[in-house]
C-alpha cells in the first residue's frame, strides 16, 4: 500500500503490544494494561509464541460476577462497595481463566488492506502481529488503521510523527 | 414383535439415548430422530408425513409460544424485579421472612409464568439483596429452585409437561386449579415448614444492616411503565380468559396466542416481532414438536399400545397402586433426565388405558405431580435448578451438588408424600 510513494506494510505501522505470560493474575494484567497505556495484552506461553489476547473488557467481565453481568436493573440496586468487593476478591484470578484465543493475528508483512479487512470481518479493535514462529512482535489497531485512511483522503494527520511515535 | 415395532423402537431409544445422555443437543437430536422416523416410516408404511404432522399437538406448542411472547415482552419492563424488591422491602431483612416472600413470590410467578424466566429475573437482585445486608443467598436461592417447580405443577400454564397432559387428558386451566392447585399449596407449606427447620441456623443469622434494603425504591426497577400497564392488562385479560375458556370453547392456547397478537399490537404494532421472537426458546418447541413426531411413530407400529396392555392388568386390578407407581417412577426418573421426553412417552401409554376403558384420571394426576415435584430430587432435575446453582457459582456461598442433596432432596421428598397422600385421597374419596 503506498501512501505519498511510500509502501507500507503491517511492520511499519505496528505498535509495541504490551506482553505477559499466561500464568500471570489479574491484577498483573491490569498492572500491564495501565503501564502500557494499551486496552490489550498478548499473552505468551513459556517459548514466547501467542496462546491469545486479554482485554480490559475480559478483565472487566472476569471480575463481575455472572449473576450481575447482564442484569443492568440489579446492578443498579447494588454499589460500588461490591464491585470494589468483587475486584479485590478476582486480584488472583490466572488469567488462563479467561484468555481470548480467538484473537486475530497478522504477518508483519501483511499489506495494510488485509489488516484493514480483518479489522472488519472480526470487529476487533485490534490485531496481533505475529512472525513466522507465532511469536507476537506488534498490535496493530483501529487508531493506526485510522491514520492510514485519512492520509488516503488527505486529511491533516500526523502518519509520520506517528510511525516515528511507534518506531515504524 | 414385528420387524416395524422393532424399527421404531430402535429409532426411539438412539434418539432417547442421546437426548437424555445430553451428548447432543436435544433439539438437534430430537429433529434427526423425527425425520428419521417419518422417512423410514415411509419407506417400511408403517408412518408418513401426514401421520407425523398429526402426532403434533399444536395446542402445546401454541400455548407455549403465545406464554413464551408476554414473558419476552413482560421481562423487559422490570417487574419481576420490582417484585422482588418489593416484598423484601416488607421483610426489613428478617432472613426466614425473605426466604418466604422471596421464595412464595417465585413459586406464585411460576404458577403463571415460565419458571426459567422467573427464576433467571429474580436470583441476581435476591443475590444483591443478601449481600446488602450481608446474609447468605444460599437458603433463598435453594428455595426459590425447589419453590418454582412445585408452585409451576399447580396450574396448567405452570409447566409444559401440565399443558402435555392438560391437552391430552382434557383438563381445562379450572380444572388444574381443583386437582393440582390445592396439592401445589399443600407442597409448598410442607417445603417451608421443612425450610424453616433445615436452615435454622442459617436464618437465625442477624442482618449486618438492612438500611440498603429499605433504602430501595422498588419503582426505579421498572423500565417502562407505560409498556407495564398495557401488558399488566394484555396479561390479566388472558388469565381472565383462561378461567372460562372451556364455556367459550376455546383452547388455552387459542387464549394465549390472542394475548400475544393483542400484546404485540398494541405495544409495538409496527415494529419487526424478530426481536421479541428471538427471546422465546424457538428451539425447545422444536424439541416438543420432534418429541411428538417420534412417540407418534411408536404409536402406529403399536408398541404404546403393547405396554398399555402390559400395564392394563395391574391398572384394572390396583388403579391406586398404579397411580403411586406412576407419580414416584415419573419423580425418580425426571429427578435424574429431562421430565419432557418422559411425559410425552407416557401420556399415550396412559390415553390407552382410557381406550381400555380405565377411569385413568387419577393416573394423570399422578403423573402431573411426578414429574412437577421430581425435578427437585436432583440439581439437574429442573432448568431452574441448574440456573440457580450456575448463578450462585460466584456467591461465597455456592449450592453444591452435596447442599442440593442436604437440602433439596428432603423438601422433594416431603412434597412427594404430600402427592402421594393427596393421590389417596382422591382415590378413596371418589375426587376425580
Amino acid at each position: 500500500m503506498t501512501i505519498d510513494g511510500k509502501e507500507y506494510k503491517v511492520r511499519d505501522l505496528m505498535r509495541d503490544a504490551v506482553i505477559i505470560q499466561k500464568d500471570a493474575e489479574l491484577s498483573h494484567a491490569l498492572e500491564a494494561l495501565i503501564k502500557g497505556k494499551s486496552n490489550i495484552a498478548v499473552v505468551v506461553d513459556d517459548n514466547g509464541a501467542l496462546l491469545g489476547g486479554v482485554s480490559t473488557l475480559d478483565i472487566i467481565r472476569a471480575i463481575l460476577p455472572d449473576y450481575i453481568e447482564q442484569d443492568p436493573t440489579a446492578a443498579h440496586f447494588a454499589d460500588t462497595a461490591m464491585l470494589r468487593e468483587d475486584t479485590l476478591k478476582s486480584a488472583s484470578t490466572s488469567i488462563s481463566n479467561f484468555i481470548n484465543t480467538k484473537d486475530v493475528t497478522v504477518h508483519p508483512d501483511a499489506n495494510l488492506l488485509e489488516a484493514t479487512v480483518l479489522s472488519c470481518i472480526n470487529a476487533q479493535g485490534r490485531i496481533i502481529v505475529v512472525d513466522d514462529e507465532n511469536k507476537p512482535v506488534g498490535l496493530l489497531t483501529r487508531t493506526e488503521i485510522k491514520q492510514v485512511l485519512a492520509a488516503f483522503l488527505n486529511i491533516e494527520n500526523n502518519l509520520e510523527e506517528f510511525c516515528k511515535d511507534t518506531s515504524c | 414383535m414385528e420387524l416395524t415395532q422393532i424399527v421404531s423402537v430402535v429409532i426411539f431409544a438412539v434418539t432417547f439415548f442421546f437426548i437424555l445422555t445430553e451428548k447432543i443437543h436435544r433439539a438437534v437430536i430430537a429433529l434427526a430422530g423425527a425425520v428419521t422416523m417419518v422417512v423410514v416410516g415411509t419407506f417400511m408404511g408403517f408412518y408418513n408425513m401426514d401421520l407425523a404432522v398429526e402426532a403434533v399437538d399444536y395446542n402445546t406448542i401454541g400455548l407455549l409460544f403465545g406464554m413464551m411472547m408476554l414473558v419476552a415482552l413482560l421481562e423487559q419492563t422490570g417487574v419481576f424485579q420490582f417484585l422482588g424488591i418489593y416484598v423484601a422491602r416488607k421483610t426489613k431483612g428478617n432472613p426466614w421472612k425473605l426466604l418466604l416472600a422471596l421464595g412464595l413470590l417465585t413459586a406464585f410467578l411460576s404458577m403463571v409464568l415460565d419458571n426459567v424466566t422467573t427464576i433467571i429475573l429474580i436470583t441476581p437482585i435476591t443475590i444483591v439483596i443478601s449481600r446488602l445486608i450481608g446474609i447468605s443467598p444460599l437458603p433463598l436461592l435453594l428455595a426459590e429452585a425447589i419453590l418454582s417447580n412445585v408452585g409451576g405443577a399447580g396450574t396448567l400454564v405452570g409447566d409444559p409437561p401440565n399443558i402435555m397432559i392438560g391437552s391430552a387428558a382434557g383438563f381445562g386451566f379450572n380444572t388444574f386449579l381443583l386437582y393440582s392447585l390445592p396439592v401445589a399449596l399443600a407442597g409448598l407449606a410442607a417445603i417451608l415448614l421443612l425450610f424453616k427447620f433445615v436452615f435454622k441456623e442459617q436464618l437465625a443469622t442477624e442482618p449486618k444492616d438492612v438500611s440498603r434494603l429499605m433504602e430501595m425504591d422498588p419503582t426505579e426497577a421498572i423500565e417502562d411503565m407505560k409498556m407495564l400497564k398495557q401488558l399488566l392488562a394484555v396479561f390479566g385479560g388472558v388469565i381472565a380468559l383462561f378461567f372460562v375458556h372451556s364455556a367459550l370453547h376455546l383452547e388455552p392456547s387459542v387464549v394465549a396466542l390472542m394475548g400475544a397478537a393483542i400484546a404485540l399490537l398494541v405495544i409495538r404494532a409496527k415494529d419487526d416481532p424478530h426481536e421479541i421472537i428471538i427471546k422465546t426458546e424457538l428451539s425447545v418447541l422444536l424439541f416438543f414438536a420432534s418429541l411428538f413426531i417420534i412417540v407418534g411413530g411408536l404409536e402406529h407400529t403399536e408398541v404404546l399400545a403393547k405396554i398399555g396392555e402390559f400395564i392394563t392388568g395391574t391398572a384394572e386390578s390396583n388403579l391406586l397402586l398404579t397411580a403411586i407407581i406412576i407419580l414416584w417412577v415419573s419423580a425418580i426418573l425426571s429427578a435424574i433426565v429431562d421430565n419432557i421426553p418422559f411425559t410425552v412417552a407416557m401420556i399415550p401409554i396412559i390415553a390407552f388405558l382410557a381406550k381400555d376403558g380405565i377411569d385413568v384420571n387419577l393416573l394423570w394426576w399422578a403423573l402431573v405431580f411426578g414429574v412437577g415435584f421430581g425435578g427437585n430430587g436432583t440439581p439437574i432435575g429442573s432448568s431452574a435448578g441448574v440456573i440457580v446453582m450456575s448463578k450462585s457459582e460466584e456467591t461465597d456461598t455456592p449450592i453444591t451438588f452435596k447442599n442440593w442433596m442436604q437440602y433439596g432432596l428432603p423438601a422433594t421428598l416431603v412434597s412427594l408424600v404430600v402427592a402421594t397422600g393427596a393421590v389417596t385421597a382422591m382415590y378413596y374419596f371418589n375426587l376425580v
